[in-house]
């Protein structure tokens, strides 16, 4: 068999260089040539990643509906809150103990990935996040599909990358059109997919970051149009919104931005209860799964992604109480928390829409109880309440409002959707900075985004820009002896090092420079009394912390050490050198 | 209780020139408040905003030291004032002396254990007699933060010792220097050798004069060759 990833690598790299050699004037419209085949070679595969991402979105779609609906239909009673522990606890028993992955929030680990490096989403990703989101929410787990899927999506684009033997840049692309493939797919909603894909997962809007999403969108909307029809998943007509109504949206918007942030604020706690339990992950789920049955017992609209209850709030004909929508809101804010917090495999994306849904409803119902002409109908702030639950959980406003734009195919909803989701937006990034996804990487110091400081700074290797053409010194070393030894010097300081080989200070020229000409000082001064202690920088910290020690110390080389051993001088004229050419070469 | 600073103390916080300081004013990149034309910056909200840049801010200290450099010569006065003098030190060899020197010197405990050590060891290495029967005991490696100013302490021996000097004098006064910084060593180290050669110090000295004629005298000298 021919070895495909030598032939693939070489005809790539053949047809991206096209046209390349040679140094003629026309060498820049040349190169905007090869960045045009550059984007055609990704648009390609992100047609394959939108097609597959397409089928497993409505796959993974269609096998928990048939599920859910073989349970509802065998009708045990109080018998079914065994359900959602019993898919759990195989869920997790299938994801952690066979599979050998961890089940994160989905999203999160995909945007980890693009900061850190794809190789964290493995291919066997695919396999478990399918299967355990399947039987999670298929057995009444309450979370949502889509954060499975799109870390599915990325898996794939991922793998994709790896199996193409593509760089690192690219790699990372085909992730990101994976999560859009993924999202268009299970929303039949394409913008959608482009938006959440270029606002959270990539967080980039160029060239060759906008094409290849919307060609996977594309895709993957249509393989699912193709399989289950273009089905609209909340029919919804609004009529005019009044100012009165338009300026309700605020208060709205920040509603809905404060319960995002206790939402995502209790799903930590959650988290939190369950890991102090000392048993295996499965049986921690599996008692997750039975609280959740539990819950589920006296209100089953909770259970699962909870869409069905979405679509009768918008309906009008069977509107609910206003008691039963806020219960309702309550207990699904429960059994969301329950679910993620013991481990189950899902995301935050459903559960948001479906509370956001009811505390828009809510607020609606509670308008209209007030003295006031005009006010849009109930359904219309449900709609926007979604909108504002999306922005304000996972800080992507444009996604909230394209998403309920497209679930309801209606653009006369534009404008409220527009401020709900802006006012959440901000008094959510009021109490956190960063949404649910990035929160924890933030802590960490790894959402490193391309183009940031950071960014070019974590990628500098300090043993690769050490300055070695320097003289060190003993300690001991009378000013006479010195005089000598500068003679021969490239650099203006000298490294003063002890018996053992350590470095103990620096003496810089500059300092001494004034008294090299005073013959009665030259046996009575040693280096070691005119060194200046600087701080050290050890090897294994980041380049961010050595820079803070060129602030603080103000100097401009400081010493290297691995461990006690001296390893050469860093100098910021070097530093700034390899910076800058790290971001000349940055390409767009 | 200065909360608002105005341009000029924000140039030399942060060490760039005033028009940069306009530049990101305009730019919206540093937090400030105008008021009759004339931009003020909140003290505490300068800081954060630093800190959140990973900018650091040049402290009141190291300013006011900076600003303390060219009047140098104060600063051999002091540590001259801050090291005291000693009259009829027992002098029958170096380590004793030392041991005196360590024990009389108004130092930190973990200082006066191991002064001694560091003297002898620097005079191993090489005399730091200077000729004319004077020599500048000092450790090889500055004292640094250890000790909160520089210091040096004068010693009339009670009888001359050899320090194997240049000029193979034996020493009847020594001067020990003890550093706080290694820029301000070089500097007194430098000025002290510079002083102690004139023919008229040397006179002076051997009458073992007071803290305060000793500091005198060092004012005066230093007077004249300014």
């Amino acid at each position: 068999m021919i070895n495909f990833k030598k032939l693939w690598r070489r005809q790539l790299n053949k047809f991206l260089s096209r046209g390349l050699a040679g140094t003629d004037a026309e060498l820049l419209s040349r190169f905007q040539a090869v960045s045009a085949r550059e984007a055609l070679v990704m648009m390609t595969a992100a047609l394959a990643i939108g097609l597959v991402c397409g089928i497993l979105a409505v796959g993974l779609n269609w096998s928990v509906h048939s599920l859910r609906l073989f349970i509802t239909e065998l009708d045990l009673g109080w018998r079914a809150i065994f359900f959602p522990a019993l898919g759990a606890g195989i869920a997790i028993f299938l994801v952690r103990s066979l599979m050998h992955d961890s089940a994160g929030h989905g999203v999160s680990d995909v945007i980890k990935a693009m900061a850190m490096g794809s190789e964290a989403l493995r291919r066997r990703m695919i396999y478990s996040r399918f299967f355990g989101s399947l039987l999670t929410v298929g057995s009444g787990g309450s979370t949502g599909l889509e954060g499975p899927i799109v870390s599915i999506g990325g898996a794939l684009g991922s793998a994709l990358g790896r199996w193409l033997d593509m760089n690192e840049r690219h790699k990372k692309l085909l992730v990101g059109y994976g999560a859009a493939g993924a999202v268009a797919g299970i929303f039949n909603a394409p913008l959608t997919g482009l938006i959440f894909s270029l606002e959270i997962i990539i967080g980039e809007w160029t060239y060759l970051t906008i094409l290849p999403t919307i060609i996977a969108a594309v895709s993957a909307t249509e393989v699912s149009r193709l399989i289950m029809g273009n089905k609209i998943a909340f029919t919804q007509e609004i009529a005019g919104f009044s100012i009165a109504s338009l300026l309700a949206c605020f208060a709205l918007g920040a509603l809905t931005g404060i319960i995002s942030i206790l939402f995502a604020r209790s799903l930590l706690l959650w988290e939190k209860f369950f890991s102090k339990i000392s048993l295996h992950l499965w049986i921690r789920a599996t008692i997750g799964g039975l609280s959740v049955g539990v819950l589920g017992y006296f209100m089953p609209e909770v259970l699962s992604e909870g869409y069905s209850a979405t679509q009768v709030f918008l309906t009008d004909t069977i509107r609910p109480e206003l008691g039963f929508v806020l219960l309702f809101v309550l207990l699904k804010f429960l059994a969301c928390g329950i679910t993620l917090g013991s481990g189950g495999v899902g995301g935050v994306f459903a559960p948001s829409l479906v509370i956001g849904s009811g505390v828009g409803l809510a607020f609606g119902m509670i308008l209209h109880l007030l003295p006031l002409n005009g006010v849009a109908e109930d359904a219309a702030f449900a709609l926007a309440g979604m909108a504002g639950m999306v922005a304000g959980v996972m800080h992507g406003p444009l996604t909230g409002i394209f998403l309920v734009m497209e679930a309801t195919s209606g653009y006369s909803m534009i404008l409220p959707l527009m401020l709900t989701a802006s006012s959440a937006m901000v008094v959510s990034s009021f109490f956190e900075i960063g949404s649910v996804y990035t929160r924890e990487l933030i802590k960490q110091g790894s959402l490193i985004k391309r183009g940031t400081d950071r960014y070019l700074l974590h990628h500098l290797n300090i043993v690769d820009i050490l300055d070695k053409d320097f003289i060190t010194i003993r300690e001991n070393l009378l000013l006479r002896d010195f005089i000598d030894e500068f003679k021969k010097a490239r650099r203006n300081y000298f490294p003063v090092l002890n018996e053992e080989k350590e470095c103990v200070g620096v003496v810089f020229l500059d300092d001494i420079r004034p008294h090299l000409f005073e013959s009665n000082l030259y046996d009575l001064v040693t280096m070691g009394s005119v060194m200046r202690n600087l701080p050290v920088i050890s090897l294994n910290e980041p380049i961010s912390a050595a820079l803070d020690k060129f602030e603080t110390s103000k100097v401009w080389s400081l010493p290297v050490v691995e461990g006690d051993r001296f390893l050469g001088m860093l100098s910021k004229s070097t530093l700034f050198d390899h910076y800058r050419r790290e971001l000349q070469i940055q390409s767009i | 209780m200065s909360k608002w600073l105005t341009v000029a103390d924000v140039v030399q916080l942060l060490h760039v020139p005033e028009a940069t300081i306009y530049r990101w004013v305009r730019q919206g990149d540093i937090p400030c408040t105008v008021r009759r034309r004339k931009h003020y910056f909140n003290q505490s909200t300068l800081v954060s905003w630093a800190e959140s840049k990973h900018i650091h801010l040049e402290e009141h200290t190291r300013r006011n030291r900076k600003k303390n450099v060219p009047v140098s010569q104060s600063r051999l006065i002091e540590a001259l004032k801050a090291g005291n003098v000693y009259q009829a030190v027992p002098s029958d060899s170096l380590e004793e002396l030392f041991q005196e020197v360590a024990l009389r010197m108004d130092l930190p405990q973990l200082i006066t254990e191991s002064l001694a050590e560091q003297l002898m060891h620097r005079e191993q290495l090489s005399s730091t007699g200077i000729g004319k029967g004077i020599a500048i005991p000092h450790p090889s490696i500055t004292l640094g933060q250890q000790i909160t100013q520089s210091m040096v302490g004068t010693f009339f021996l009670e009888t001359p010792l050899d320090f194997k000097a240049p000029d193979g004098l034996p020493v009847f006064v020594i001067f020990v220097l003890l550093s706080a910084d290694s820029f301000h060593h070089l500097q007194l180290l430098s000025q002290m050798a510079r002083f102690l050669s004139h023919a008229k110090m040397n006179d002076f000295l051997k009458h073992s004069p007071s803290l305060d004629n000793l500091v005198d005298k060092f004012q005066k000298t230093l007077a004249e060759t300014t």
